[in-house]
């Protein structure tokens, strides 16, 4: 088991390094860098800059070195807490990331914890009484989740909470919280903006984790140790608990390496339809307008979550189910 | 005897001083507040000896509020809020035909152009307190602006005839600008100073971070995290919507108070504002301004139905969308107005003319190829489908209200007529390929061209595209990018046609810059990129232009200080349109109104009227002197 942690953590290292180098050359590869960003900015607002200018502007900040080089000082920089300036913000990297991880752990977490609450007993209860009205219902609702675009269902809602209920749209807070100190009524507040967004980027999550469940849950409830197992007496609900429905978690289980990322960056396309404040957005945006450190750390963060991610699923497979062996 | 006043009399006298000074001025609760808790000086003592007194457009305000309006980016897209706040050396009036002296209490301007003497309002400070006067006009004009570092090239509204302004202290509170020559355009630049670097900075306040009076700044800019001193001074210094530091003084009614992570920024009232309205309150009336980043347009319309948001008029507000906007107005408690557009062109499609492919840049040269695919546009169903036939089918010019405009500029092959423009490729030499689809370049390769849009102008280009393709044989294909990387491709000269809009070509705008009627900007149409480069560079690298480029850019330059109203003003006018016109630099569409949404709330607020880059957006309708209606 130890050299099996240890193994699987080395693997983890050496990915992350490699994965460090594909992310510093994806995002150099547009036309254009954070220099040419600053000096279009000067020229929006309708200053100009003089060629020669932008070239020892590009020396200074280390733009005129090769490829490799810039990524030993980016590196070098990162493993000194240094991860360069959003060009767009004109903030710190560091900053601006942490300033939004809270808000997007927080939104991801619980809306992981609402569709694991929803997709689990309906993905055990569809499976168990398969073909019932309440199966053909929650199947139905799984597929239109499914077939439904994120944005779209987040537009919806949105309208339809703002009209029905007087909801403030989008963002996680009225206008006259948005800045206030933390109180009861603006947590309360921000309680009235999580419904949308849950039931959003819930929506397709649980969708495909309910049919995923109820089909590995169907394929258990047909073995013939269930079988076994009831005609020794067994109580119907310890059994179907107890065995079926352990072994049934496995692919759910594997998933939580891919559930990472998407607490870090919180349904991109989602976030951005609905204000929310999130690594996501943030990343959509640095990625368009080639704000490269913030692009750069973004993605680096991401493939560090999904790696750590597959590893605690490694392990945690391990864990539930003993005939997985480790070699 | 030697007269004795008794201390009944000095009581008294002071009474009456206090009296009349408390009955001349009254200010805002919040301040009021303050005084008496001792953290502020009276408001006589804040407001200036002679403070601008405004007529308000209906009825004298109330205090009070905070103005919401949303913003796209953290540094980019707050025109509702910034257009609303910023104050200028002059005031475009809302006839947009008059300039008044705003900051500055009254000009001189010399009967040849060649110098302007501006009297500041004495008295009048920073939102610190510290006084505002002529030392902070000439540390701007010498340590910023003729600085080599923060200002390596100069801007185009600095010189006259290629020669730096030159600026004077008369005493503290008289400063004199001398230009090289006339400089009839003086008025207009003074009434976009705000875009012109300001004229002026807080010496107080930024010497601190500028190498020249403090030898320490490299290391204090090191310190901050910046490699140079100038680098961490622009960061200080940025004034305008980049401005994330609270700590800048301003003399605008709001000023900027914190900005929290999501990048919302929030503005507080300036105690030390330099304007009162006619019964002598000291303005703004409201309170505050949130400038709310709302990155999404679709969220934008529904946070104004929901009445959340105050006003907004940058787009994209679509006119497609009006009936979204008037159906709600009852929801959202707020109007819609549909305001006049300066633009020549909502978008224009433009190829680059030194683009690095050599078949395009021969084919894009030639005149007969861009007339061509001018008559290849339907105007009339990007109209009917994108504007509900509420806007003008136009070719790329000035605006028709433009005094020296002829009729045929904005018609000329502006028409749709498929089976000329289809014969006049022909002649050029494109054939078809023996499918019958598309057509070749004459290296025999298939034509094709790739449109770059922002998303704002991704509908028009889509249709564009189609257009070319399915009428033209020529196919096009969108690629939609982002704003900045927009830019970016112009400068870089990467890009083989873009679609962006044609503004800021009316006569204000050819008086105070030339706007896009310099053949070259590369920004952010990149028409020319590396002809841009070889007039930046006085021909020193890029290429030369063709003569009629030449020409077209000198005679831009020389309108700049040509008096309005002349013979050769008409003239020199006249000519730039033509060979602008005769050359289809840029290929117009349509212009369509521009929506302007406004919370019922609000009060002192236009009705009608223009809302264009032209007059400095919002500014002619005065922000400052908006209320909420109680």
């Amino acid at each position: 088991m130890g050299s099996y942690i240890f193994n699987r953590f080395c693997y983890m290292l050496i990915s992350i390094v490699l994965m460090s180098v594909v992310a510093f050359i994806i995002i150099q590869l547009p036309p254009g860098d954070y220099l040419s960003s600053y000096i279009m900015q000067l020229q929006a607002s309708g200053e100009r800059v003089d060629p020669a200018q932008v070239e020892s502007l590009r020396r200074q900040y280390g733009l005129d070195l090769p490829m490799y080089q810039r990524y030993f000082v980016w590196v070098k920089n990162m493993l000194r807490g240094d991860f360069g300036r959003s060009f767009d913000w004109n903030m710190p990297v560091r900053t601006l990331i942490a300033s939004r991880i809270p808000m997007t752990v927080a939104v991801s977490l619980v809306t992981m914890l609402f569709t694991y609450l929803v997709a689990i007993p309906f993905g055990i209860y569809s499976a168990v009484k398969q073909y019932s009205i309440v199966d053909y219902i929650v199947t139905v609702l799984g597929f239109v989740g499914l077939a439904m675009p994120n944005f779209l269902l987040a537009l919806f809602l949105m309208i339809f909470f703002q009209r029905v209920f007087g909801f403030s749209p989008g963002g996680l807070f009225s206008p006259e919280y948005l800045n206030a100190p933390w109180s009861f009524a603006r947590f309360v507040d921000m309680l009235k903006h999580l419904p949308v967004p849950i039931i959003v980027i819930g929506a397709s999550g649980m969708a495909s984790l309910m049919r995923v469940m109820r089909s590995s849950l169907l394929d258990e409830i047909k073995m013939k140790y269930v079988t076994n197992a009831r005609a020794k007496g067994l109580k119907e609900r310890v059994l179907l608990f107890r065995y079926p429905v352990r072994v049934a978690l496995n692919p759910i289980l594997s998933s939580i390496g891919w559930m990472f990322p998407q607490i870090l960056s919180g349904a991109t396309i989602t976030a951005i339809v609905l204000n929310l404040p999130t690594v996501g957005a943030l990343m959509y945006r640095a990625l368009l307008s080639q704000d490269m450190y913030l692009a750069g750390t973004c993605v680096l963060f991401l493939t560090v979550f999904t790696l750590v991610g597959t590893f605690i699923s490694d392990i945690l497979l391990v864990c539930a189910d003993p005939r997985i062996r480790f070699d | 005897m030697k007269t004795r006043l008794t201390p009944v009399v000095v009581v008294f006298l002071l009474l009456m001083l206090v009296g009349t000074a408390a009955a001349q001025y009254n200010e805002a609760p919040m301040l009021k507040e303050r005084v008496l808790a001792g953290e502020l000086p009276p408001v006589e003592e804040r407001l200036p000896k002679q403070p601008l007194v405004v007529e308000p457009f209906e009825e004298i305000g109330v205090y009070g509020g905070v103005l919401r309006a949303g913003a796209f980016g953290p540094t980019s897209g707050g025109l509702d809020t910034e257009g609303v706040r910023l104050q200028c050396i002059g005031q475009i009036e809302p006839d947009l035909a008059t300039i008044t002296p705003n900051i500055v209490r009254d000009w001189d301007i010399a009967e040849d152009f060649t110098s302007i003497t501006l009297y500041l309002r004495e008295g009048m400070k920073w939102s610190d307190g510290h006084p505002f006067t002529a030392d902070d006009w000439m540390f701007w004009y010498e340590s910023i602006a003729l600085n080599e570092q923060l200002n390596p090239v100069k801007m185009q509204a600095w010189l006259v005839d290629g020669q730096m302004f030159k600026m004077t202290k008369i005493d503290d509170y008289t400063i004199r600008l001398d230009f090289a020559a006339p400089y009839p355009s003086i008025d207009i630049v003074l009434a976009k100073s705000h875009w012109n670097g300001q004229f002026f900075a807080p010496k107080h306040y930024l010497s601190q971070f500028h190498i020249d009076y403090n030898d320490k700044a490299e290391e204090l800019a090191k310190e901050a995290g910046y490699s140079t001193w100038w680098e961490a001074f622009q960061f200080y210094s940025a004034f305008d919507q980049t401005q994330l530091n609270p700590d800048l003084p301003g003399i605008t009614p709001w000023v900027l108070k914190s900005i929290d992570t999501f990048g919302n920024k929030y503005f507080e009232r300036n105690p030390y504002y330099w304007k009162v309205d006619t019964a002598g309150n000291q303005l703004p009336y409201v309170d505050g301004q949130l400038r709310e980043l709302v990155s999404d347009g679709e969220v934008r319309i529904l946070k104004f139905i929901a009445g959340e948001l105050h006003s907004a008029g940058e787009n994209p507000l679509p006119v497609a969308d009006y009936t979204l906007y008037k159906e709600n107005e009852a929801a959202g408690n707020y109007r819609t107005m549909l305001f006049d557009n300066t633009r020549g062109s909502d978008a224009s499609v433009v190829f680059n003319l030194t683009v690095q492919n050599p078949a395009l840049r021969e084919l894009f040269n030639n005149v007969e190829f861009r007339k061509a695919m001018s008559l290849g546009i339907d105007r009339q169903e990007i109209n009917d489908i994108l504007y509900f036939g509420q806007a003008k089918a136009l070719q790329a010019t000035a605006p028709p209200m433009t005094s020296f405009i002829e009729e045929w500029m904005t018609t000329y092959f502006a028409e749709f007529d498929p089976d000329k423009a289809n014969a006049m490729l022909d002649e050029i030499g494109l054939t078809w390929h023996s499918s019958g689809n598309y057509r070749l370049l004459p290296n025999g390769e298939r034509l094709r061209i790739t449109i770059e849009a922002t998303e704002e102008f991704a509908a028009v280009a889509e249709m564009v595209a189609e257009h070319w393709t399915n009428y033209l044989g020529v196919t096009a294909n969108l690629q939609v990018v982002e704003r900045t990387f927009f830019y970016e491709r112009a400068l870089s000269n990467d890009r083989e046609c873009a679609v962006w809009t044609f503004d800021g070509a009316s006569e204000f705008m050819m008086r105070e810059n030339g706007g896009r009627l310099l053949p070259t900007w590369g920004e952010p149409l990149g028409v020319a990129p590396l002809w841009q480069t070889w007039f930046d560079t006085n021909g020193s690298s890029g290429e030369q232009p063709p003569q009629e480029v030449i020409d077209q850019y000198n005679a831009v330059q020389k309108f700049l200080y040509t008096t309005p109203g002349t013979d050769e003003y008409f003239a020199l006018g006249r000519e730039i349109l033509t060979r602008h016109g005769e050359n289809v630099w840029a290929i117009g569409t349509t212009v369509a109104p521009r929506v302007i949404l406004m919370s019922n709330k609000l009060g002192n607020t236009p009705n009608e009227g223009t809302f264009a880059w032209d007059f400095g957006f919002w500014s002619p309708y005065k922000g400052d002197q908006w209320f909420f209606k109680q």
